[in-house]
């Protein structure tokens, strides 16, 4: 082609009507413009660059900023060489000082076996910082060691560094001889050395003192501070980043008025961090497990349903990956209910789940009893409207094979469980959020499909802005009559915006005011933060899962997509009141986040679990029955164990271990409903019993698990129990599990027992 | 009044001069902007962004240089910036509008554009100063020592340029026979 075809087509393609609409709003948009300008400067009808900008324009190097032409400046040249000498050494000496600086705080690694060197221009360097510092009255001289074979590379940088020192240092003629003092203080400085006996012991030391001596060396009249930086196999800069600092005081000899402070930098060696698991960056709130209670002192213990299961997928990945996982992160109840438990249903909609109430002996403890209950909400048989919005993170640290990729085909098979006409929008959050699909039924499928893939991680986290705007497109398409939830997806890292935990809960809280619910899907570790998604999704009226898999996205939001995603009661809270006369002592295992108040019971301002259709929920109290020996608190001398009733309630019901109550609201209501169930004082299972049945079936499993959660939690509880009866106990009662979630309970139990 | 007049006019504030001077020369800017952008869409939001800058910045014309080489100068910026913008959403997609507005257009003509458009972005891979001056000299058919004032640089440079786009063409033409 030549440019004559160019042309021809540039014209061909010219003949396009200009729309005169266009053009009528242009200029009246430029007309409005045009009279701002005027009004904004009416008297002066000269160049706006003109006005004074500041007091010492006239100094600026440009003079006429408006007209000035930016690429004049490349064409400048420096005009003198004066000049050029004057910006050459002062960039020069600022570079030689920045190297100096490096080098001083990088000691690189030495060979032990090298002969000890004391690096003269290195004290030199150092002698001048210190005197500098100081009166001369008050520090007569500060004298530098170093002690230790310095790098080649490193003395090649300190030798530029010399060069502009040297002209200071050497008004102080004594440098030289405090040197060779201080090679002196090096055998002396033994003493201060083996004083930290760790330090002494390790072979490879690089040393640094700096003593604040009167000349006359290994007397020792003051303050020494020694600097030791001991430095095995540690290459690079970041070294510094990792190092833990730590004071310690070393005792020093008779003549010592002060106590001697010295300060010891220690680099751990890269093997040393392979070992120590990235664990340490996740956060998780750290809680007391639930003590065991006297039911004379409190005879009533209150707490909310959870529904949530990211702890148990969390613990899993680390125990697959061969850690025992902190026991923080490890939460009994979100053991339980990471199983589906086969437990009798309800029957409709008006008493929307069953409560089922089990008692058995305690695995662990002889003498004790588990009172296991176990709730069970109702299949809703037709799938509500909803209407979702996805809330996913794209920051940078959503970049890796386990987060977004996870992410984006956990999401496609939700999908697919959702139905045609319900709606779906995609916001994503980085550096600044923004929506990536707006509103879209889910026949439109293609389009969500392709809105998924396009998505790509990099950036910072503003997961504040994220979820305002997703609030706002799910209030934008707000339906009464559906349900209306956002679904975020995260590694847990809010890091810019709103970000303070209790902020967040506030507007989450607010937005579930006005209906719409919050779930969060965790994913990936590293730093994951645990405590900011237990927040989001309890406040939230949500589930918390943690994804680690594709076959775990398959249980949330495919197998479970119905109780995870559509709430049949919500606000529901338990409370058992037990029977002085025949339990002495009680001890709620787990649910130790989800504790209530007495009086929250009842209080039906305060939040609690919800319960989704299908779900259910599982929870353990161990008891100690009146009268047997494993009672662990003794009774006091002074008051009467029994309390104050003396019987009297309990009379007539000495065949009762307790009454539980169950509050719970349908999801539209907003007063609750009170369900109330008698416990009997007798087993109703035994290790006897057939294991076919649910009750020893459900009983027995789920004991299994909360003793393996307390397990790895280091549960004080335990005695002599195992990891091998937790296998043995799991074994027997995995029953038809059709996704295999219970073997894969029990091979976990055999990961833990070879983690470390 | 001719235009240098009208423009010192509605310098000092006389909004009819401005008007007037508006009217005349929006079919350059909207022209321009169309071959920048390919659709009428864009072409009418960077025409409008253009005469929104030039009342803002009226005042700074010197009567030094010619006003349509100014005026280039303004448009090009005003280009630069919807690009920029344009860059910023990622999931930028030839939207159903386009479609439209392309099939609306007759079979021959609609070709062209996405032609041209084509052509352009493949210019543009040299760097963006080259589809400025192609749109200029081929465009615009301006004299390469006019597209060198609108662009600021030398007139050697605008030919040198000139003669890359050149080379960039005939590589385009055989590329697209490969293709086919």
């Amino acid at each position: 082609m030549n440019e004559q075809d160019l042309e021809k087509l540039f014209n061909q393609n010219q003949d396009v009507k200009i729309d005169s609409n266009a053009k009528k709003r242009a200029i009246n948009l430029a007309m409005a413009e045009f009279s701002k300008a005027q009004a904004a400067s009416p008297e002066k009808g000269e160049n706006k660059a003109d006005d004074h900008q500041g007091f010492f324009s006239a100094l600026r190097p440009i003079k006429k900023l408006a007209s000035f032409d930016w690429r004049d400046v490349m064409k400048n040249e420096i005009k003198s060489k004066v000049e050029k000498w004057i910006y050459g050494s002062f960039a020069g000496v600022s570079v030689a000082l920045f190297a100096g600086f490096i080098v001083l705080r990088n000691p690189l690694p030495f060979n032990p076996t090298d002969e000890i060197a004391i690096d003269e221009d290195l004290a030199g360097i150092i002698a001048e910082y210190s005197v500098g510092a100081k009166p001369a009255e008050e520090a007569p001289r500060t004298i530098e060691v170093t002690v230790g074979k310095l790098d080649r590379l490193g003395k090649g940088v300190r030798v530029k560094a010399k060069e502009e020192l040297m002209a200071s240092s050497a008004r102080r003629s004594e440098t030289s001889q405090e040197v060779i003092v201080l090679a002196d203080a090096v055998s002396a400085d033994n003493s201060a050395s083996s004083a930290m006996p760790a330090l002494a012991a390790e072979p490879k030391k690089h040393i640094r003192q700096v003593s604040n001596d009167g000349g006359s060396g290994r007397d020792n009249d003051s303050a020494v501070e020694s600097e030791l930086f001991v430095a095995p196999s540690l290459q690079m800069a970041s070294a510094d980043v990792m190092s833990i600092r730590s004071r310690t005081h070393v005792p020093e000899d008779k003549t010592l008025l002060t106590q001697k402070l010295s300060r010891t930098t220690v680099g751990f060696s890269d093997e040393y961090f392979a070992q120590a698991p990235q664990e340490q960056r996740e956060r998780f709130e750290h809680k007391d497990i639930n003590a065991v209670k006297l039911v004379a002192d409190e005879p009533v213990s209150t707490f909310s349903v959870d529904v949530d299961t990211s702890s148990y997928s969390f613990v899993r990945q680390r125990l697959n990956q061969g850690y025992l996982p902190n026991p923080d992160a490890v939460r009994v109840e979100e053991f339980l209910n990471y199983f589906d438990y086969d437990y009798p249903g309800a029957k409709n909609k008006s008493a929307p789940f069953s409560t089922n109430v089990v008692v058995g002996d305690s695995p662990w403890k002889a003498g004790n009893k588990l009172l296991h209950i176990g709730i069970k909400g109702y299949d809703i048989a037709e799938q509500p409207k909803s209407n979702m919005v996805f809330l996913l993170d794209v920051s940078g640290s959503m970049n890796s094979r386990n987060k977004l990729p996870l992410v984006k085909q956990s999401l496609v098979l939700l999908l697919d469980q959702l139905r045609p006409d319900d709606t779906v929008a995609i916001v994503v959050y980085a550096g600044a959020a923004g929506t990536v699909l707006e509103p879209t039924k889910v026949k439109d499928k293609q389009k969500i499909l392709s809105a998924l893939s396009r998505l790509k991680a990099g950036g910072s986290t503003a997961g504040g802005q994220g979820i305002r705007l997703a609030y706002q497109l799910a209030e934008q398409n707000f339906d009464k009559n559906a349900v209306n939830r956002i679904l975020l997806a995260t590694d847990g890292d809010f890091n810019v915006g709103v970000s303070s935990p209790e902020q967040l809960k506030t507007l989450v809280e607010r937005k579930r005011e006005t209906g719409i619910y919050l779930s969060v899907l965790g994913f990936g570790q590293g730093n994951y933060h645990d405590t900011m998604m237990q927040v989001l999704a309890q406040n939230g009226n949500g589930v918390a899962a943690y994804i680690d898999s594709l076959g775990e996205a398959q249980k949330v939001l495919v197998n479970e997509a119905t109780s995870s995603l559509f709430t049949i009661a919500k606000d529901v809270k338990i409370q058992i009141e037990f029977n002085p006369a025949t339990v002495a002592e009680y001890r709620l295992i787990g649910y130790e986040t989800r504790a209530l108040a007495r009086e929250d019971f009842n209080n039906d301002k305060v939040d609690a679990g919800d319960i989704g259709s299908g779900h259910t929920v599982t929870a353990l109290y161990e008891i100690t029955p009146v009268g047997a020996k494993s009672q662990l608190i003794e009774p006091t001398r002074y008051t009467d164990s029994k309390g104050v009733d003396d019987g009297k309630a309990s009379e007539g019901k000495a065949g009762e271990y307790a009454l539980l109550k169950l509050r719970y609201k349908l999801p539209k209501e907003t007063e609750s409903t009170l369900m109330t169930q008698v416990i009997a004082a007798e087993n109703t299972v035994d290790l006897h019993s057939d294991k076919t049945s649910w009750r020893a079936r459900e009983f027995y499993f789920s004991a299994a698990v909360a003793g393996f959660a307390q397990l790895l939690k280091n549960d004080k509880y335990m005695g002599e129990w195992k990891f091998d009866d937790a296998i043995e106990m799991a074994l027997d009662t995995r029953g038809r599990d059709e996704y295999g979630y219970r073997n894969e309970f029990v091979l976990l139990i055999r990961k833990a027992k070879i983690a470390r | 009044m001719g235009e240098s007049e009208l423009i010192r006019a509605a310098q000092g504030g006389d909004s009819r001069a401005f008007e007037q001077l508006l009217d005349e020369r929006y079919s350059t800017i909207y022209r321009f902007s169309y071959k920048w952008c390919g659709n009428t869409c864009d072409a009418e939001d960077v025409a409008q962004q253009a005469c929104i800058k030039i009342a803002a910045n009226l005042k700074q014309f010197n009567h030094e240089s010619k006003f349509s080489t100014w005026l280039y100068r303004l448009v090009i910026n005003c280009a630069k910036d919807w690009q920029r913008q344009q860059q910023r959403h990622v999931t930028e997609e030839p939207s159903a509008e386009d479609a439209n507005v392309l099939s609306s257009m007759t079979e021959d003509k609609a070709d062209i554009a996405v032609y041209l458009g084509q052509l352009l972005a493949w210019v543009e891979l040299l760097g963006s100063e080259f589809k400025e001056t192609l749109l200029l000299v081929f465009g615009e058919g301006l004299s390469h020592g006019e597209a060198a004032k609108v662009l600021n640089v030398k007139e050697s440079t605008v030919s040198w340029r000139i003669h890359n786009v050149r080379n960039k063409l005939t590589e385009f033409e055989k590329d697209e026979r490969g293709h086919l």
